[in-house]
């Protein structure tokens, strides 16, 4: 057939074309970029083998419930390393697209990445991710329905700040609660909470400094739907990992997963869960500065990045706290340094309960006392009898202190329990959520203390107590 | 073997040789009759299976879900917007005397409708209506249909895609 | 050639070069006009290539591929990441179909400006737009298999279309949708029909055409004139010239699918529009812009099936006169200009659509 050398440079060049286009086939196949992830890990952990699909497939299905025939879900092929998310969401039970959706099945990046949620908690998206029904959210008792609860508290609404900027500016004309960053309906309102608010967006005929505190304050800065300001101190995430993922101070990842950058600042420390948040996760937010309402602008405080010295200048841990904890303008009690916001603030505080608490000084209602007592009458303490008390629960997801059957623990005035403050003996004794440290709660019955039955507020004991700076 | 002596299998009878001569070709003779008869035979089993085939293929049960879709608690829609649903191509629109729930598909085509500021357009063919579904421009021909709404007695909205109301109803919250 | 002189061959033979069977489907010699590349280039063969290209393709993503409503788009995905060259696989069924839709284009215009269609090759002519109509149903059937957002509205506009047929449009619906709505029994038929039906049909077409070729008389060429000589070329030139450009179409698929995979949109849903901008498959873009400005039933049906009968009403139209066997002879520039035009039109409407 071949006859000719004509036609056999032909043969030979168009044979050595579907070679070569066979050839840059395989040789594509060589490197993918999940490989390159995988030995990049496997490389840093010093661990032997050669790059293979990591698959998953979860036992837990859509709204929680047992499935027999999910998917595999192959993201630990690029993301090995990658912290469990928490004990209570085990990645065997639940995978990674029950929260966070994306294409489970994909190794390409784009086509995995398409859908993906990477904040599952953001608010926007909260209802379909944390809050589907069975997780944390379609229970008829509504203290189960985490989400909603975050969604309505004051966090989120900044309900007494739009209500207060208003008021000040004489639009107006009282310091009710109607405008709220998220509206809503709340069907059984308390007698001091409201029972709707209405998202506040200000229409173009609006005073000019309604518009401006909108866009400056509403839409970027602190605020548990909006992104955070991108400088050290500052950085979290938004929805409920914007306090239950915990992030360093220079925002920087410090975990094991290859494709998240070691030196790209904006990421978690670590992909997991805690209910032992510290003071400096509180403080991405709080504690940072202060606002001016003529300019509506936030001036971040000057003894911090990013105004003040940088982080590699700061002084050494010890000090770290006393500094770090407040602004220099506030003077406050030794427990009040020492413990973390969590040790005393409760989770209808900071998570909401459910209703639109019109301002922060109706909503926040712990004090001294809740757990200090006054000088008639010690603090109100309840003992655990119910199996299903939510303070268990609680309690099984903090590491650092245990509570049981028949323990007695502080009951505030609205009646929750905090666990972490337990009877000992005749001792009240705080553990704290952090660290697990041990802290003897002083009564004020019995003691020297001079204090007004009526001047319970907290600023009555700073008047003694305060800590010098 | 000449052309006159094969076998034709025809409807007509055509001209053959028999052992007393040729017949002529519009004379039935027993022969060209039960070839005829045959033939309609064969036909008819062919028509038969035709039948029986299309017949066959046609779907007997149909797999579509049920058309009721529960849409979710009735203060979740605002009003001044239509809001897509995810579990189907339907709108639910809020205005002064209450809610009511827009069909979502194209009257041209069947396209899912995309809710535009000024209201529902079709990304196929460039049909655009208003918020209250009257087909401004585009191919449509059809204004869109207004779907009935009710809630149900979990206190969540409810639609059922394949009923359809006047376009001035409208519903309560409750 | 060495002729065994003993019963027991001294050598080994691999590959008996005169007993083989694609060698013998071709004729010994054909006429050198004919074979010719600039003549012909080849299209019906890479259109035949193409074809069996995308058969064996098609053929090992059946391993893999569910035609279910939650597996279809999941296991493409599982196709395209997991499978070892299943993306490549799937790369090279999809051009392999789009080359073949091109070639089979290109073929019935090679024919039109060579009066290859003048008689006695005018029933293979037919036939051949029927394989035209079964490669576009091929290709179509194909797009809508991926099941993502954006070939769903193909697949729904399609179907719909048919139901404005006069009379028989909803029992065709029924027929080809299976079911009173998209779902799916929908996902199941049109994966028989491009798997097996179409299949059927298809390769049974191509061995149709192929043979009617020869017993048409081979590929057409201009009427010889007498006196002159003819030359014919052997079927070892024709066999070789066809291995070289299995050679050359195969080595540029593999490198098209290798570095330009077809993408894949997220998951087909009904309820909710993925983007703004919804477009046909490319060879259905020109029906696409007259949808918007003509009835369906004439943008969908009347229209293309008008355009249709138009070139299969051409071996009637330009019967006899000269210009057989010859590019662009001017003595036969009306059907010429006519196709030109509407090939000109479906461009330009394309295009439109496409820039939008």
């Amino acid at each position: 057939m071949i006859t000719t050398s004509k036609q056999a440079y032909l043969f030979f060049s168009t044979s050595l074309l579907l070679l070569t286009a066979l050839t840059i086939l395989f040789w594509g196949q060589l490197a993918e970029d999940w490989k390159t992830y995988q030995q990049a890990y496997l490389f840093q952990t010093n661990q032997p083998g050669q790059p293979a699909v990591q698959q998953i497939i979860p036992r837990l299905g859509p709204d929680g419930q047992p499935t027999p025939d999910a998917s595999p879900e192959l993201c630990l092929t690029c993301h090995m390393g990658l912290a469990e998310i928490s004990p209570s969401h085990p990645v065997e039970s639940f995978g990674c697209v029950i929260c966070h959706r994306g294409t489970g099945l994909a190794l390409d990046k784009e086509q995995a990445h398409a859908g993906l949620l990477p904040n599952p908690s953001d608010l926007a998206v909260a209802a379909e991710s944390c809050g589907q029904d069975n997780c944390h959210g379609g229970y008829a008792d509504p203290t189960r329905n985490h989400v909603d609860q975050v969604t309505r508290s004051l966090q989120a609404t900044y309900a007494g700040g739009i209500a207060m900027i208003r008021y000040t500016f004489g639009v107006q004309k009282d310091l009710a609660a109607s405008f709220g960053v998220v509206g809503g309906v709340d069907p059984n309102p308390l007698s001091d909470t409201v029972s709707s608010l209405t998202a506040y967006q200000p229409q173009q005929d609006a005073l000019p400094m309604e518009t401006q505190f909108a866009q400056n304050c509403l839409t970027g800065g602190c605020h548990l739907t909006t992104p955070p300001i991108e400088a050290p101190y500052f950085y979290r995430s938004t929805g409920c990992a914007a306090c239950h993922v915990l992030y360093n101070n220079d925002g920087l990842y410090t975990g094991a997963d290859p494709t998240i950058a070691r030196d790209e600042p904006g990421h978690a420390a670590t992909h997991q869960f805690t209910t032992a948040i510290p003071y400096t996760q509180c403080n991405h937010c709080h504690n940072r500065g202060n606002y001016s309402l003529r300019t509506m602008t936030f001036t971040p405080r000057p003894d911090l990045p990013p105004a003040g010295p940088p982080l590699s200048e700061m002084m050494p841990t010890e000090g770290r706290r006393l500094v770090e904890y407040y602004q220099p303008i506030g003077q406050f009690t030794l427990c009040e340094w020492e413990l973390d916001c969590a040790d005393c603030h409760t989770q209808a505080e900071v998570m909401g309960d459910g209703h639109f608490w019109p301002d922060q000084k109706t909503m926040q209602y712990i004090q001294c006392r809740t757990c200090h007592g006054t000088l008639t009458e010690p603090p109100t303490t309840v003992e655990i009898t119910d199996a299903e008390d939510p303070a268990l629960r609680l309690a099984r997801l903090n590491d650092h202190y245990s509570l049981g059957m028949g323990d007695v623990v502080i009951s505030t005035a609205r009646g929750e329990k905090m666990g972490s403050v337990q009877l000992r003996g005749e001792q009240l004794v705080q553990f704290s959520q952090v660290d697990g440290q041990e802290y003897v709660v002083p009564p004020v019955m019995g003691s020297d203390c001079q204090q007004q039955p009526d001047e319970q507020e907290s600023r009555y004991c700073h008047q003694c107590h305060a800590y010098q700076r | 073997m000449s052309k006159n002596q094969d076998i034709v299998i025809s409807v007509m009878p055509t001209k053959d040789n028999f052992e007393n001569g040729p017949t002529q070709a519009n004379t039935l003779t027993r022969r060209r009759f039960l070839i005829a008869l045959g033939n309609l035979s064969l036909l008819g089993a062919l028509w038969s299976v035709a039948r029986g085939s299309i017949r066959m293929l046609t779907p007997p049960v149909s797999r579509i879900p049920s058309p009721i879709i529960v849409a979710g608690p009735p203060d979740a829609f605002e009003a001044g917007r239509l809001t897509p649903l995810e579990q189907g191509p339907v709108f639910i629109g809020r205005d002064q005397a209450g809610l009511f729930a827009l069909s979502a598909v194209c009257t041209h085509l069947g396209c899912t409708l995309v809710a535009d500021d000024e209201g529902p357009t079709c990304p196929c063919h460039g049909s655009h209506f208003s918020t209250d579904g009257a087909n401004l421009s585009g191919p449509a021909p059809q204004p869109l249909p207004h779907l009935a709404l009710a809630i149900n007695d979990d206190g969540l909205l409810e639609v059922n895609l394949s009923q359809i109301v006047a376009p001035d109803l409208r519903i309560g919250d409750n | 050639m060495s002729f065994p002189t003993s019963p027991y061959p001294r050598k080994v033979r691999l590959w008996r070069k005169n007993k083989s069977f694609i060698y013998n489907l071709h004729p010994p010699q054909i006429p050198a006009s004919s074979a010719r590349f600039t003549y012909t280039f080849g299209l019906g063969g890479i259109a035949v290539l193409t074809a069996v290209l995308t058969t064996l393709t098609g053929l090992l993503l059946m391993f893999y591929y569910e035609p279910t409503l939650q597996g279809a788009h999941a296991s493409l995905v599982l196709i395209d990441s997991v499978v070892y060259l299943g993306h490549f696989t799937r790369a090279l069924h999809y051009w392999s179909a789009q080359v073949m839709v091109v070639a089979v284009i290109l073929h019935i215009a090679r024919i039109i400006f060579t009066a290859g269609y003048r008689p006695p090759r005018d029933v293979n002519w037919l036939i051949g737009l029927g394989l035209l109509v079964i490669t576009l149903m091929w290709d179509f059937s194909g797009y809508v298999l991926c099941y993502d957002s954006d070939t769903i509205w193909a697949l729904l506009v399609g179907t719909n279309l048919l139901k404005e047929l006069p009379g028989v449009g909803h029992t065709l619906y029924l027929l080809v949708v299976g079911d009173q709505a998209l779902g799916p029994s929908a996902i199941l038929r049109f994966y028989t029909w491009h798997v097996f039906g179409l299949t059927l049909l298809g390769l049974g077409g191509i061995g149709y055409h192929i043979w009617r070729i020869r017993v048409d008389g081979g590929i057409s060429r201009p009427v010889p004139t007498s006196g002159a000589s003819r030359q014919f070329v052997p079927r070892e030139t024709l066999f070789f010239r066809e291995l070289i450009t299995v050679l050359i179409v195969t080595g540029g698929l593999v490198l098209l699918s290798t570095l330009a995979p077809p993408p894949l949109g997220p998951p087909a849903t009904l309820n909710r529009v993925g983007s703004d901008v919804v477009l046909a498959p490319w060879f259905f873009l020109a029906i696409q812009q007259l949808l918007r400005y003509v009835p369906p039933l004439w943008a969908g049906w009347i229209i293309p099936l008008a355009g249709l009968a138009f070139l299969a009403l051409l071996p009637l139209l330009d019967r006899r006169g000269p210009g057989r066997g010859y590019w662009f002879a001017p003595e036969r520039w009306r059907p010429q200009a006519a196709f030109g035009g509407l090939l000109l039109v479906i461009i330009v409407l394309s295009l439109l659509e496409w820039l939008r």
